[in-house]
């Protein structure tokens, strides 16, 4: 027989009450059983996209903290020093200025008018650009 | 009509910035190549910096397709080639930094 921890009974009872939870909100007697079972399926679904999502958080939290440790870095094998060439920045540039236009005009090349979504899809475009001349260059001119 | 508006001052914009940032990085060059090198400068190429671009590189058309259903259209065939068109920048980029 497995040996049993101290955590396992907590975290029976985290999916215990977890299942119980969800049961309560999706149950409705008013609804066919069908029903009920696809809503429950919907909001496990939900709860698990939330998991993933928070974990994905944990995890750019961590590496952000561990940026600063050197020590870290070298422990989890990966320090390279790379010379960066102005070539590189130029292309990155190139980049930054061209992939918003082409994106603000795709609806065009598409035979639909540009709404007021393409813009804020052109803004999302150039901070992820921006946000990466940032990680490399720590400056975005 | 001010739709356009938008359109037009985006455009500009980002065509007068790009060219100087463009003329810019070309003195740039220039002067690095008559000193001797085209170094700029050297950095530290670590896991942290990988898993950052790589969650941007997923990310980010993951919200530009996610925001037509905030405003409460529906994705179409543009929103994809959009979202795939900054996917391949970035995928991009990577190849640029990463080799």
């Amino acid at each position: 027989m497995a040996k049993k921890y101290k955590s396992d009974d907590f975290s029976d009872l985290m999916a215990v009450s977890l299942i119980a939870v969800v049961s309560l909100l999706a149950y409705n007697d008013q609804k066919a059983i069908s029903q009920t079972k696809s809503a429950v399926s919907f909001i496990f679904f939900m709860f698990m996209l939330m998991v993933l999502l928070i974990f994905a958080l944990i995890l750019f939290l961590n590496s952000r903290k561990s940026e600063t440790d050197s020590k870290e870095s070298l422990r989890l094998g990966g320090i390279q020093m790379v010379n960066l060439s102005q070539n590189q920045a130029l292309k990155h540039d190139l980049l930054l200025y061209s992939m918003p236009i082409i994106v603000l005009f795709i609806p065009l090349a598409g035979g639909e008018k540009i709404v007021f979504n393409d813009i804020l899809q052109v803004i999302v475009a150039f901070l992820a650009l921006a946000y990466l001349k940032i990680i490399y260059w720590g400056k975005i001119f | 009509m001010w739709i356009v508006i938008l359109t037009t001052a985006t455009t500009i914009i980002l065509i007068a910035a790009g060219t100087i940032i463009f003329v810019k990085n070309k003195i740039r060059i220039r002067r690095a190549l008559a000193a001797g090198g085209n170094s700029a400068l050297p950095i530290e190429l670590n896991w942290t910096k990988g898993l950052r671009h790589t969650i941007t590189m997923y990310l980010a058309p993951v919200i530009i397709l996610a925001l037509p259903f905030v405003s409460g259209h529906k994705p179409t065939i543009n929103d994809f080639f959009q979202a795939a068109t900054i996917y391949l920048a970035i995928n991009y980029l990577k190849m640029i930094y990463w080799k």
